[in-house]
C-alpha cells in the first residue's frame, strides 16, 4: 500500500460515495451522509449541533464519534 | 449552519496555521460520522501555528482547558492542548491540539499524506485509523468502517485486512485478496486462513481489541501519573480565570509559568 494509494482513498471520501447497504458498521443515517458532498456534510453536523444546543436528544441509533 | 468547527478550521488556516482536522471530525468530514462533540487538530510544531491559532481562539474569549499551554515546547515531547468556547446560539466548542499524535509513528506522514477539499486540510484515512485505537470501544466500529469504505470499497486490501472488525466482512477479504492475506500476520486473519470455526476468529478480533484498549489506558495513566500536580495547579489558575474573565493571553502567559515542570516530562 503505497502512500499515493491511501491519499488516493482519502480523497475519494470527501467527495459523494455509496455504503453498501449490509455494511454492518454504518447506520441509515451514515448511509445517507456518504452521497452527500463535503459542503452538505457540513450542513448536516451544523444542523446537530443546533438540535443538541437546544436540548433535543440525539437519536440514539446514530454513530457518534469523538 | 455550516458545521462550526470546518468554520473554525478557515480561521486558523487564514490565520496563518498549519493544522490538520483529525479524530471526530475528520470522520465527519469522510462521511462516516454524523456528528462529533468537539474538535481535535495536528498542529504544526512551530510558534507561527501556535501563536495563530491562539490568536483566533483569543477573538473567541476561548478559555485554556487542562492541558499544556499551546506551544511548542511542550507540543515536542507529546503534550496536548485543550481550550473550549461558547459559539453563536450557545454552542459549547471544544477544541484539542496535538502535534505527536499517539500511534502514529512517523508524523512527517501526516503531513505529506494530508487531504485537501473545500478550504479543509484531514488526516489521511490510514492514519485516522491508528489515532482511532482509543480506550473506548465505540472508536472499534468507526476502525471497521473506515476498513470498509476506505479498504474494501477502494481497493485497499491491506487496510482491509488489517483493520475490518467483523467476521463477515474479514472473510470476505481473505477470500478476495489470497495473495495479501497470506502475507498478514494479523491473529484474525491467520485464523481465517487456516479456517478455524468463527468463534476462534471472533475471539481474535475481540482480544485484539483489548489488547489495544489496554495500551490506550496504560498510555493514559501514564500521562495522567505526571500530571497529577500540575492539574490541581491548573484547576485553581482555571477558577480565577473565570471568576476575573482573564484573556486567552494572558491565560497562556500564565500556563507558560506554571507548565514549565512538564517541559521535562517526555510522553
Amino acid at each position: 500500500m503505497t502512500d499515493q494509494e491511501i491519499v488516493a482513498a482519502s480523497e475519494r471520501l470527501l467527495r459523494p460515495y455509496r455504503i453498501r447497504e449490509d455494511c454492518p458498521y454504518l447506520s441509515e443515517d451514515q448511509r445517507e451522509l456518504s452521497r452527500l458532498d463535503l459542503e452538505g456534510r457540513s450542513a448536516w453536523m451544523g444542523e446537530w449541533l443546533m438540535l443538541a444546543a437546544s436540548n433535543v436528544l440525539l437519536a440514539p441509533t446514530t454513530v457518534r464519534s469523538r | 449552519m455550516e458545521n462550526p468547527y470546518f468554520t473554525l478550521h478557515h480561521e486558523f488556516r487564514e490565520a496563518g496555521a498549519e493544522v490538520l482536522i483529525s479524530s471526530g471530525q475528520a470522520c465527519v468530514a469522510f462521511g462516516i460520522a454524523t456528528f462529533s462533540k468537539d474538535g481535535d487538530w495536528i498542529i504544526r510544531e512551530n510558534e507561527a501555528s501556535c501563536n495563530a491559532v491562539l490568536s483566533v481562539l483569543g477573538k473567541h474569549g476561548a478559555m485554556y482547558r487542562l492541558g499544556a499551554p499551546l506551544h511548542p515546547g511542550w507540543l515536542c515531547v507529546g503534550w496536548t492542548s485543550h481550550f473550549e468556547f461558547r459559539a453563536q446560539a450557545g454552542l459549547r466548542m471544544r477544541t484539542d491540539f496535538c502535534s505527536r499524535p499517539p500511534r502514529v509513528p512517523l508524523v512527517d506522514n501526516l503531513w505529506s499524506r494530508a487531504v485537501k477539499a473545500a478550504g479543509l486540510d484531514v488526516v489521511d484515512v490510514e492514519s485516522l485509523i491508528r489515532l482511532k485505537q482509543t480506550r473506548r470501544q465505540r472508536d472499534y466500529s468507526i476502525i471497521g468502517a473506515l476498513a470498509e469504505v476506505a479498504g474494501w470499497e477502494e481497493d485497499l486490501p491491506e487496510l482491509a485486512l488489517q483493520y475490518l472488525q467483523d467476521y463477515d466482512g474479514l472473510l470476505r477479504a481473505v477470500q478476495r485478496w489470497p495473495a495479501e492475506a497470506a502475507a498478514c500476520e494479523r491473529e484474525a486473519v491467520r485464523r481465517l486462513r487456516g479456517d478455524a470455526p468463527r468463534t476462534e476468529v471472533v475471539a481474535a478480533i475481540a482480544v485484539e481489541q483489548d489488547a489495544r484498549i489496554q495500551e490506550d489506558q496504560a498510555r493514559i495513566a501514564a500521562m495522567q501519573a505526571k500530571f497529577e500536580a500540575y492539574a490541581s495547579q491548573f484547576g485553581k489558575l482555571r477558577s480565577r480565570w473565570r471568576r476575573t474573565g482573564t484573556p486567552l493571553p494572558e491565560q497562556h502567559r500564565e500556563l507558560v509559568i506554571e507548565a514549565e515542570s512538564l517541559r521535562k516530562e517526555v510522553l
